[in-house]
Order: structure tokens, then sequence, then C-alpha cells
């Protein structure tokens, strides 16, 4: 694995808090040598919020998909005419 | 329960169970409150996500039914609340994943994925797989065609360095890549 892939791996179990004791604290070494690393691990935890963001977005497309099948597929008629029915005032 | 999860199929006959069996009780109580279908049908879809994200962590739940309702509940009351400008209560301890996930939606436009595709489609998938449907390495590798959980790996810090990548400036916020 090439250098900055190791230090993404790194980073990741740092930021998950799992790294080893000895880990960690050459990674808080590193973080004072190294002026970038803050902004690094800042850049990759934002890489997992937008993978997050991601896996919700897709994850939402899915449920519509399931309700709009619902809601319109004739085999579903009767689940259908059950719930426009609570709604009748 | 996981299991069925794991594959897209499997999520789709999930989710319709939970349609089946629980959507019944939660548009009945949105409606007695006041609401319309379409609050009921919102209301059940961020349930479901949050029940999803849950469950994929591992969290055991016996009774779907009644976990499912009550995060609805929860959800309609936030609106009614937030729709009335009635004040806080004390109790938002229980509130508080419910109300970071319903604030996610209502903070973020649906730019996202335009934006994030420039990683490549599957690249996305795959990182999603792992850190969101939280998919074992194993199982990347499998899904995704690696001979070994080790090239998979490899490869999907390479995907994680490219979304990263694209993180330009520690300022920037989500809402800066989506609009």
């Amino acid at each position: 694995m090439r250098t900055s892939l190791r230090e993404i791996r790194e980073l990741e179990r740092f930021i998950q808090g799992i790294s080893l004791p000895e880990e960690r604290l050459l990674m808080e070494a590193k973080m004072q040598l190294d002026t970038s690393m803050p902004q690094k691990i800042n850049r990759q935890k934002m890489a997992y919020q937008l993978v997050r963001d991601y896996g919700r977005e897709k994850l939402r497309e899915e449920i519509r998909n399931v309700e709009h099948e619902l809601f319109e597929a004739p085999r579903h008629q009767g689940f259908r005419k059950r719930i426009v029915n609570l709604f009748k005032r | 329960m996981r299991n069925i999860l794991k594959t897209r199929k499997g999520r789709e006959e999930f989710f319709l169970k939970m349609y089946y069996e629980s959507f019944p009780s939660v548009a009945r109580y949105v409606s007695r409150r006041g609401g319309s279908m379409e609050d009921a049908k919102d209301v059940f879809q961020e349930s479901l996500m949050i029940y999803y994200e849950q469950l994929v962590a591992g969290k055991k739940v016996h009774e779907h039914e009644g976990y499912l309702f009550g995060v609805a509940r929860h959800l309609w009351y936030k609106r009614f609340r937030e729709a009335s400008s009635l004040p806080l209560v004390a109790d938002e301890s229980a509130l508080s994943q419910v109300t970071d996930s319903e604030q996610d939606k209502a903070d973020k436009p649906l730019h996202l994925l335009s934006f994030l595709q420039s990683a490549g489609e599957k690249c996305m998938e795959m990182l999603r797989s792992f850190y969101y449907d939280r998919l074992s390495m194993d199982e990347v590798a499998h899904r995704y065609g690696y001979r070994t959980t080790r090239s998979a790996t490899v490869q999907k810090f390479k995907c994680l360095e490219k979304v990263r990548a694209q993180v330009k400036d520690k300022s920037l916020t989500y809402e800066d890549f989506t609009t």
C-alpha cells in the first residue's frame, strides 16, 4: 500500500478512536510536527460525512421506490384503500 | 435480520414488509392529529431510514412496529412543535437522534450525487457499502469482484482518497458542495 493510503488508514483508525496507544502517540507527535495534519483529519472527517450523505440519499431513493410501488401497483390496491380511508374527513 | 438488509432486493422486501406492518398505525396517528397522507409518508420514510441505520449498526430490536411507531411519533411531534413554534421541551435526549436526522434532511439539498459521482460511481458504492451499509470488508471484496480482502481494502482507501481530495478547504461545509 502506498504511503498516502497508509496515512489515510492511520487517520481512519485515529478518527474512529480504535488506534492502539502507541499509534495514537505517534499520530499526536505527527500532528505537532506536521501542521497540515489537522487539516487532513478534518478533510477526512468531511469525506466520511459525504459518504454518509450519499448512503442516506441512496437509501431514501430505495424507500421512495417501495412507497411508489405500494401506492401505484394494482397488487397493493387493498393496502392503498385502507390508508386512503384513514384520511377521509 | 442484518443479512436481508445487505442486498438491494432484500432491503426492498424488508421495507415493503415494514410498510404493511407499521405504516397504517403511523398514518392513523398522523391523520388523527390533523396531518395529511403526505405528512405520514414523509415521517414514515424518515423513520425507516433511522431504523435501518440502527439495524445495520447492530442494534437489536425485538418489535418492529413499536420501534417504528415510536420514531415516527417523535418525528411528527417535532414537526408539529416547529410548525406551531412551541418552546422546546426538556426531554431532548430521546429526540436527539431523530432531530439530527431530520435536520440533515432540512438543511441539505439533493445535488450531492452529481458532485460525488465525479469520484466514480463504483467508488461511491463501495464506500457506501462499507461505511454506511456496514458490510464487512470480505463482503465488500466479494460484491465488487476483488480476489482478496486486501486488494479491496487498498481500493477502498483509494476511493476515500479521491473523495477527500475533493474537500478542498477545511472551512468548506456540506452546503458548499451542493450550491
